[in-house]
């Protein structure tokens, strides 16, 4: 079991992720434009979304002490 | 022998018709013609392999065919030779060729094996105090418990329609086999045992829903289910009081240990967390987590993210050896 965090606009919402197979990057964007679009993540209200809007976003990846996996979708951010 | 005299033989004969092309006699199976009719017994012209419907008919004499009794639920019949629950895959049958006045729940019905296997409905016998006790149980959706001299016929049918009762007030729709997966122990456990098992299988439908929406968005296609909305849990209700639990639920999923937080007013939180052995302090808001000050130089774009995400903010810092920590 995944969850998937998204961050966007400032704000971040998770959503459960039920699956047993790996995602790439691109499947994580895919997947959280879809989802956001539809107002399925709770806490991420988005009236439009554009189909790029998480092109250059970056996904981080945490394994957590029960097993499960954690997926950040969040912006990229300038260091320095 | 000349077998011409078969070929083109024409006659009549009165079949159940159960749906499907074909309706079946004793000795043979024939395609039903366009337009079939509805399901019942129907007078049927019958040239060679195929049959064309002439008009409904009562029941024929079914005295010949296997007899098989048992209790009905919902158009269905347990089996009265049912004597272990765990039969009940093969004692749990559909009854076709119902009278229009539905049988009552929990009623003895009479039934005959069709030429095509399916069981077609006879009659009914009178109810003993058995049933009549159970049915009062049912309409207030109370258990048999212990309740004595209950065949297990009736004890699964009686699950079963206790199952479904408690699924059609959840507005969960559910079919008799899967009602009978749980239908004794629900017969002996009641109401809330049904809630239970019902709610059970509609989550397990949700996250297959899920599963095969997700599946479709991996591999490029269209999802064909809407999204289902989430319920709501704990950390997803923020409040002010609650926020140093939720701040410590967010690091901790992302392998930060929170070390203090504090509230500054005006709605913020000051938080001091663990990083791959770094110490860290940011300020974020209290209810969103939404960062104000990260605590590391982000030329300002602290604002795009929130503690839950920071830490791989952090940890892409570290890793590009661009970290500057700017708030202690």
């Amino acid at each position: 079991m995944a969850v998937l965090n998204i961050t966007y606009g400032g704000l971040s919402a998770d959503y459960p992720l039920d699956v047993d197979y790996p995602l790439t990057d691109r499947d994580v964007r895919r997947i959280a434009v879809e989802v956001v679009r539809s107002g399925g993540v709770r806490g991420l209200p988005v009236a439009s979304l554009g189909e790029r809007a998480f092109d250059d976003y970056v996904v981080d990846r945490f394994d957590t002490v029960h097993g499960g996996r954690r997926i950040y979708l969040r912006p990229k951010v300038p260091f320095g | 022998m000349d077998y011409t005299k078969f070929l083109g033989k024409k006659e009549e004969a009165v079949l159940a018709y159960l749906g499907g092309p074909f309706a079946h006699g004793k000795d043979r199976r024939v395609r039903v013609d366009a337009p079939r009719p509805s399901l019942g017994f129907h007078r049927f012209a019958i040239e060679g392999r195929v049959a064309r419907a002439l008009a409904p008919e009562e029941s024929p004499d079914l005295a010949d065919l296997p007899r098989v009794r048992g209790h009905h639920v919902r158009g269905w019949v347990t089996r009265s030779s049912l004597r272990d629950r765990r039969e009940h895959v093969q004692d749990l049958e559909p009854v076709r060729v119902l009278p229009a006045e539905e049988p009552a729940p929990l009623s003895i019905v009479r039934a005959r094996r069709w030429h095509s296997g399916d069981l077609v409905f006879e009659s009914l016998d009178f109810d003993g105090d058995v049933e009549e006790t159970a049915r009062l149980r049912l309409e207030k959706l109370e258990p048999l418990g212990e309740m004595k001299g209950v065949p297990a016929s009736l004890r699964l049918a009686y699950g079963v329609a206790l199952t479904l009762a408690v699924a059609d007030k959840l507005a969960i729709p559910l079919s008799v086999r899967e009602a009978a997966a749980a239908g004794p122990r629900i017969a002996d456990d009641g109401e809330a045992a049904a809630r239970a098992f019902v709610t059970a299988v509609e989550t397990r439908r949700v996250e297959a829903s899920e599963r095969a929406r997700i599946r479709a968005i991996v591999e490029g296609r269209r999802p064909r289910e809407p999204v289902v909305a989430r319920p709501v849990r704990h950390r997803d209700a923020p409040t002010l009081d609650n926020a140093h639990l939720r701040a410590e639920i967010a690091l901790d999923v992302a392998h930060a240990r929170m070390l203090s937080s504090r509230n500054l007013g005006n709605g913020n939180l000051e938080v001091a967390f663990e990083f791959m052995g770094e110490r860290f302090t940011s300020v974020v808001d209290a209810l969103s987590l939404h960062v104000y000050d990260s605590g590391v130089c982000l030329a300002g774009a602290d604002e795009l993210v929130t503690l839950e995400s920071l830490p791989g903010v952090i940890r892409e810092a570290i890793e590009t050896d661009a970290l500057v920590i700017t708030r202690r």
